[in-house]
């Protein structure tokens, strides 16, 4: 077990979290099939510090981005994940309703 | 045994005199064979027993550098030397004999797959395996004891089916059995409707069975040394030479090596090792946690696993029950254990087993998996010449030595990857060509 | 037979909703809810509160937080307890019967927001639990590893996490000085949260009481 320090929540146990992988760029849509497999299956599984998403499943519900070293399972530093960006154009203005 | 070599015609026994009297003869010592006879005359005289595999020099050329002195390793410098006569080989390892994966597994021995490719190399394994005391005059303790492998759920049954189909198609037993006959195999198992994962059938394998993992890797390393392997522990690789595209050696702790092949035998490390040559793997290591009860009376005589409920469970020749687990849920080089994975580990066994409650957890401890995509291993070339994998063994490694052994073997001799394990080369990722054994090759992951 | 859907227009003589909880000793009715009338007077008390009304409120941050509540905390108003539940989501709790008022009324204060907003009746989604009395934090504290210290949580506070291994939201609220916890999971897991804390609090000697005047 170990302690992720979520950036909305606070610390907590990692069993609250879903692993989701390391922080990679995905490739844009005329990348080639070699790169898009490389970049599906190629890890850098790297024995140190190492920067990776997580899921607050058990908890806000948000997506971090958290630096852990793999072999002391220390979590130096968590931040919330950039949001995605929505356009608002469509959006009815106060488009809340029951 | 498929592989030609001198003396295959003769008994095992005679076969191993041949080898034994092939070592001595290159000037090495001769290596003692076990027997009830030798048994006795130890336990009359008191006389020290000879070592199993001895200490050397680390020479500046060999052959070819193993690096990892586990189950792979070992067995793929035995057959080196054993079927293709290559007997200037190193072994190195930064840590003891069978001191990783291999000695940290729960020992269990199955073909039973889901891929026809996966099916055929397993199988080749357990054909190794069930003449290998023979082979290498080592007891390995491989009890054939039936592996049954629990459906929870129709998606599981279904994966069943197609399994017991594939693995009839390959020659393996292998056969989908009702809850009654699970019962009739273990009879302390709730097969009883009201639990809440009620069993509803299970696959049924019946070479499947139990070994006694530090004694493969003992008797590989005490066979290879006999036939002038050369095994280095506490010999960690620092770095590997790669000029214009090929290995030249390796640099290690105890000095530096030249040697035209270098093979990557590790688990755990393998991701590590390989990038030390500039080749990038798609694997992802994970710790993967294992425990041991009390040793009690002989109860349980199948293997038990359960996909659904994380967990298998066997009996040692000594009693203890044997538990392992799924992965931990985030990849990993740490090896420690921790108590949330004993408290579900502990409630998934009582689910099945209700009666054991009483029963006390002696240790537990932690191994490495590293994971492919598709959870079959990565064995072959690299795009660097004469640097070879033989990694991403999951949970699945330690069935696989001798077949991965014999196969690496092959391929270094002679510079073409046997049939065998062609499927499993590392260029499938790039092809898009995986072999996918998430079905069958370990619980839940 | 009692069933769960609503009949016409007219007032409903009959429950039509039920918590998926068992009630605890003698029923009744409150609004359309079937309740447990249960009266304990023991210093640890659990009582099941799904009759209430609950909205879902999700939206951006920065635009709701300010009309609303911020993230772990909970606020009063109007009756109404406003839980931020998430950076981006929030939780109202109103008596019974009042889901619809209570819709209607976030979705007016929210109207000048330009991000999306979602308001969602889940009534009839989730389970709500009170524990109460003074030991109420020792035994919840044995099925949750969040620091209930009033330090790092005190009256007034909220947070999400796992209790006995079922997603919550947790609620600080005290009554009248009482120790007291709200505890909001899915439906499906209630009768199981509500026996894993009444499993709890038995060695506090906890008593099961019914739905009560002051709802919320």
């Amino acid at each position: 077990m170990i302690r992720i320090p979520c950036p909305h929540c606070g610390p907590r146990n990692s069993d609250e979290f879903s692993y989701i992988g390391e922080e990679k760029r995905r490739p844009g849509p005329d990348t080639s099939p070699t790169e898009w497999r490389t970049y599906l299956y190629s890890k850098s599984n790297p024995a140190g510090w190492t920067t990776e998403q997580w899921f607050h499943a058990a908890g806000c519900g948000k997506f971090i981005v958290a630096e852990r070293h793999t072999v002391t399972n220390e979590v130096r530093a968590t931040r919330p994940k950039p949001r995605f960006e929505r356009s608002n154009a469509g959006a009815e203005a106060g488009g809340g309703s029951s | 045994m498929g592989v030609a070599r001198a003396g295959s015609d003769l008994r095992p026994a005679a076969r191993r005199f041949i080898h034994l009297r092939g070592a001595a003869s290159d000037g090495q010592r001769k290596t003692t064979t076990y027997s009830a006879f030798s048994l006795l005359r130890h336990g009359l005289t008191h006389e020290k027993w000879q070592r199993a595999w001895r200490e050397h020099e680390v020479a500046s050329a060999y052959d070819a550098v193993i690096v990892g002195a586990g189950v792979h390793g070992l067995a793929t410098a035995y057959y080196l030397a054993a079927n293709h006569n290559m007997r200037r080989v190193a072994v190195v390892d930064k840590g003891y004999v069978g001191g990783g994966g291999s000695g940290r597994n729960t020992a269990i021995l199955r073909s039973n797959y889901l891929t026809p490719e996966g099916v055929r190399f397993y199988d080749r394994s357990m054909t190794l395996y069930s003449t290998l005391a023979a082979d290498l005059n080592f007891n390995v303790m491989f009890a054939k004891r039936g592996h049954l492998t629990l459906a929870h759920n129709d998606g599981s049954l279904r994966t069943m089916r197609w399994r017991a189909e594939v693995n009839k198609l390959q020659g393996v037993e292998s056969e989908v059995i009702a809850p009654e006959e699970v019962k009739r195999l273990v009879p302390f198992m709730d097969i009883s409707s009201h639990t809440r994962y009620p069993i509803l059938g299970a696959l049924y394998h019946p070479p499947g069975g139990i070994i006694r993992h530090d004694a493969v890797n003992w008797g590989y390393a005490r066979a290879a040394d006999a036939l002038g392997v050369h095994i280095h522990q506490g010999t960690e690789v620092l770095s590997i030479g790669v000029v214009d595209g090929k290995v030249t050696g390796v640099t290690t702790n105890r000095g530096e090596i030249s040697s035209p092949i270098v093979v990557n035998c590790t688990a755990g490390w393998a991701s590590l090792v390989s990038s030390l040559a500039g080749v990038s793997l798609p694997i992802i290591t994970h710790p993967l946690q294992a425990a041991v009860t009390e040793p009690v009376r002989m109860f349980l005589g199948a293997v038990v696993v359960s996909g659904s409920l994380h967990v298998y469970v066997s009996q040692t020749d000594r009693g203890e029950l044997v538990f392992g687990a799924s992965t931990d849920p985030y990849p990993s080089y740490s090896m420690r254990g921790s108590l949330a994975f004993t408290e579900e580990l502990a409630s998934h066994v009582l689910e099945l087993m209700p009666s054991i409650a009483k029963m006390r957890v002696l240790r537990q401890w932690a191994g490495l998996c590293d994971l492919t995509p598709d959870f079959s291993p990565i064995m072959g070339t690299t795009p660097v010449e004469g640097f070879l994998v033989d990694v991403g063994w999951g949970t699945y490694g330690f069935k696989a030595g001798p077949a991965a052994g014999e196969a690496m073997a092959e391929l270094v001799a002679t510079g073409k990857t046997p049939e065998l394990i062609s499927s499993f080369g590392l260029s499938r990722f790039g092809d898009g060509l995986l072999v996918g054994e998430r079905g069958a090759a370990a619980v839940g992951h | 037979m009692p069933t769960s859907t609503r009949r016409g227009n007219g007032s409903v003589a009959e429950p039509v909703a039920r918590s998926p909880i068992a009630p605890a000793g003698p029923t009744g009715t409150r609004g359309a809810w079937e309740v447990s009338s249960a009266h304990s007077k023991a210093a640890l008390r659990l009582a099941d509160m799904t009759a209430l009304s609950k909205v879902l409120v999700r939206g951006a941050p920065g635009e709701v937080a300010p009309l609303l509540c911020e993230h772990l905390r909970a606020r009063r108003e109007d009756g109404s307890l406003i839980v931020g539940t998430g950076p981006d989501s929030w939780l109202v709790l109103a008596p019974t019967g009042r889901s619809d008022a209570v819709s209607e009324m976030i979705a007016s204060r929210l109207r000048g927001c330009t991000s999306l907003v979602t308001v969602i009746d889940v009534t009839h989604g989730s389970v709500v639990l009170r524990l109460s009395g003074e030991s109420a934090r020792r035994a919840l504290e044995k099925v949750c590893a969040i620091d209930l210290s009033d330090r790092a949580t005190p009256n007034g506070s909220s947070f999400r996490s796992r209790v006995a291994a079922v997603v919550s939201t947790v609620v600080r609220d005290d009554v009248d000085g009482d120790p007291s916890y709200l505890i909001v999971s899915d439906r499906s897991s209630g009768q199981f949260l509500f026996d894993a804390l009444a499993d709890a609090g038995q060695e506090f000697g906890i008593g099961l009481t019914g739905y009560p005047e002051q709802e919320i």
